[in-house]
């Protein structure tokens, strides 16, 4: 698989042109392929994908909108080659509106946003890149949401005029799905999800960045079924989210064996041991990585020998953190403390205490010697 | 009063064998004492494993696995045997003992009264032919960590399940409630180190007061039964509602119950 695709990167330039005008046939079952399998449907099911996409007539009209992020998502997705970006952007979707990759800009932009809602109202599918920010900037003039205008609006008023009027609405990116790191804490913006801001359901294509193995593979079920796939409770589709990192890591032997990497560097991190103790969120993250892996599956984090930060979780930023430890600390008033040690603080008391009172006793036997002698004087 | 009745020779002091337990609580309380053990030791490895058996490949070696199955086992033989001790406490043979494990307000007040009275000595000893207030409020905190510990513990156990289930969907939602599978990890890691808390209270109190009131709870929760001097029992005859059926023993069957076993046959 490895040699095929390296062959095919070094012919990358050429293909790319052709591909322009038509694809060939191998890299279209190879694109079958590979979203079959992240869709996790049998072989049989590549031939009805096939149909699916050529069936398609009109091709699925996309408005990708940005919001509040870095287009890391975007990155991300131009970063795509099975199927090649050209392929997604011309030939398997119709992106008619995508502000960083559209050659218009200023008032151009703004009539191709128009014009895109107008041709396929209610059938387009929206994909949002970013979280909104809801708060008033301070001073005399603050609107709520004033933090992000794009043309004028706001972009609450844009993420409720575009996703109000799409078939679906599918969010890239932790930011969109869950508010992502300018939704944590203390979230100055006042930052919140797409759901959140417009009230409509979102399918979240969860990740820092996305990536687009799923948010192609959740476009080509909707292509197939009409439908987008089944989501857990945050939205997320359970074909990629289902399972956690830990469940499909390859290092998943280390931490059955109890063989961990110490620190970063020691000799475990050189045989690729299990990277839980240097906190690694592997074990609380849901996310396909372990199994497709980033960028065609060249590599992954922990591939890479640094741990999960559970960047598909919501609110990771402030819960998986720290991120080289364990557990998130603990606030308690004034300090900031880990579970260990308020729990040992805890028995240390509670140890401290017998022993206090046990000498008490001691030194004060007669006293409750007393106490005993009182009933019986009493009766 | 069940069991029998027993006199002292030379010390008028009449002592009594009261039963208090039938053997199937006792048997839960060190079934339930063996597993959290069990939990407390294997738990603190999987929250940090400082230790691995065997060097090389890790078909070598299977450290945590293990130490997962016999957190698992053992989290399941607690759930059982607390269920199974949740329904006693209502039917029990011998002591229905839901009321003394319920911070109700009349056993708070009574709690207050006997933490001063061991606290500090003074006052009035109390004696209780079950559990006392102060006991039961300290089981009632044990029994709160131990629901928290089993609910945070199945909430993680949940997340590797079948997606597709309505188990998993329901924990799912309890734990987005929570506010995360982090939230839950510190809360399970933090009852234990409260469950901790109350049981060295707990042990130190039972062996305390068996040294300074001869009080014999700890031979009431290995054999079930529970030696008073017959002055306490005034005091508990009317406490939790349960009231002492049989008269006073005669002089004849204190006779009888202190001859030894061997000269009566």
């Amino acid at each position: 698989m490895c040699e095929t695709r390296n062959r095919f990167v070094g012919l990358e330039p050429k293909k790319r042109v052709e591909a322009l005008e038509d694809i060939d046939r191998r890299d279209f079952i190879l694109f079958c392929t590979t979203i079959a399998a992240t869709l996790g449907l049998e072989a049989s099911w590549v031939p009805k994908i096939a149909e699916a996409v050529e069936r398609a007539a009109r091709k699925p009209s996309v408005i990708w909108m940005h919001f509040a992020e870095c287009t890391g998502d975007s990155e991300a997705f131009i970063r795509s080659s099975y199927p090649s970006t050209e392929e997604l952007i011309l030939d398997i979707l119709s992106i008619d509106y995508h502000e960083t990759l559209m050659a218009a800009s200023g008032e151009a932009a703004e009539e191709a946003l128009r014009l895109a809602m107008e041709e396929n109202d209610g059938k387009y599918i929206a994909v949002c890149e970013g979280a909104i920010p809801m708060a008033t900037p301070p001073g005399p003039n603050g609107k709520p949401g004033d933090y992000l205008r794009v043309g004028g609006k706001t972009g609450i008023e844009l993420a409720r005029e575009v996703c109000g009027r799409a078939a679906a609405v599918m969010c890239v990116g932790n930011c969109a799905s869950f508010g992502g790191v300018q939704a944590q804490y203390p979230n100055p913006t006042g930052a919140v999800s797409i759901s959140k801001a417009t009230g409509v359901p979102t399918l979240n294509i969860s990740g820092c960045p996305h990536n687009v193995v799923n948010s192609v593979a959740t476009i080509i079920n909707f292509l197939l079924l009409g439908s987008l796939p089944k989501a857990d409770k945050l939205g997320r589709p359970l074909f990629a989210y289902g399972k956690r990192i830990h469940d499909t890591c390859p290092r998943r032997a280390h931490f059955d064996a109890g063989q961990f990497v110490e620190e970063f560097g020691d000799e475990g991190a050189k045989d690729q041991w299990c990277l839980y103790k240097v906190g690694c969120k592997g074990p609380q993250t849901y996310h396909n990585c372990s199994s497709v892996e980033y960028n065609d599956g060249t590599s992954w984090p922990i591939k890479g020998g640094h741990g999960c930060i559970g960047c598909s979780e919501p609110q990771f930023w402030d819960n998986m953190s720290p991120f080289y430890e364990r557990l998130p600390n603990i606030k308690l008033p004034g300090v900031e403390a880990t579970a260990d040690k308020v729990g040992l603080t805890l028995v240390g008391a509670a140890a401290t205490g017998a022993a206090a009172h046990a000498t008490y006793t001691l030194l004060n036997r007669k006293k409750f010697d007393e106490t005993l002698k009182d009933d019986e004087g009493e009766e | 009063m069940t069991a029998g009745t027993s006199a002292l020779k030379g010390n008028e002091e009449v002592y009594l064998v009261v039963r208090t337990r039938s053997i199937f609580a006792c048997a839960i309380h060190w079934i339930v004492f063996c597993s959290v053990i069990v939990l407390a030791v294997t738990g603190l490895y999987i929250g940090n494993p400082t230790f691995y058996f065997g060097k090389g490949e890790p078909y070598q070696a299977f450290a945590m696995a293990d130490m997962r199955f016999y957190h698992f086992t053992a989290a399941a033989v607690l759930i059982a045997s607390f269920l199974t001790r949740f329904y006693l406490a209502f039917t029990d043979s011998c002591n229905k003992d839901i009321k003394q494990f319920l911070p109700t307000p009349r056993n708070v007040i009574n709690a207050f009264k006997l933490a001063f009275n061991y606290g500090l000595g003074g006052g009035k000893h109390l004696a209780y032919r079950y559990v006392n207030p102060l006991g039961g409020i300290g089981i009632f905190g044990m029994i709160v960590f131990i629901t928290m510990l089993a609910g945070t513990g199945l909430l993680m156990y949940a997340q590797g399940g079948n997606p597709n289930s309505f188990w998993y969907s329901l924990c799912s939602s309890l734990t987005i409630m929570i506010g995360g599978i982090q939230n839950v990890r510190v809360i399970h890691h933090l009852s234990m180190y409260f469950l901790f808390f109350t049981v060295i209270i707990h042990i130190y109190m039972q062996i305390w007061k068996n040294i300074v009131f001869t009080e014999s709870d700890i031979s009431s929760i290995i054999g079930g039964y529970k030696i008073f001097p017959y002055r306490d029992i005034g005091h508990f005859a009317d406490y939790y509602g349960i009231h002492l059926d049989d008269a006073p023993p005669s002089r004849e069957e204190m006779d009888r119950a202190s001859t030894p076993m061997k000269d009566a046959e």
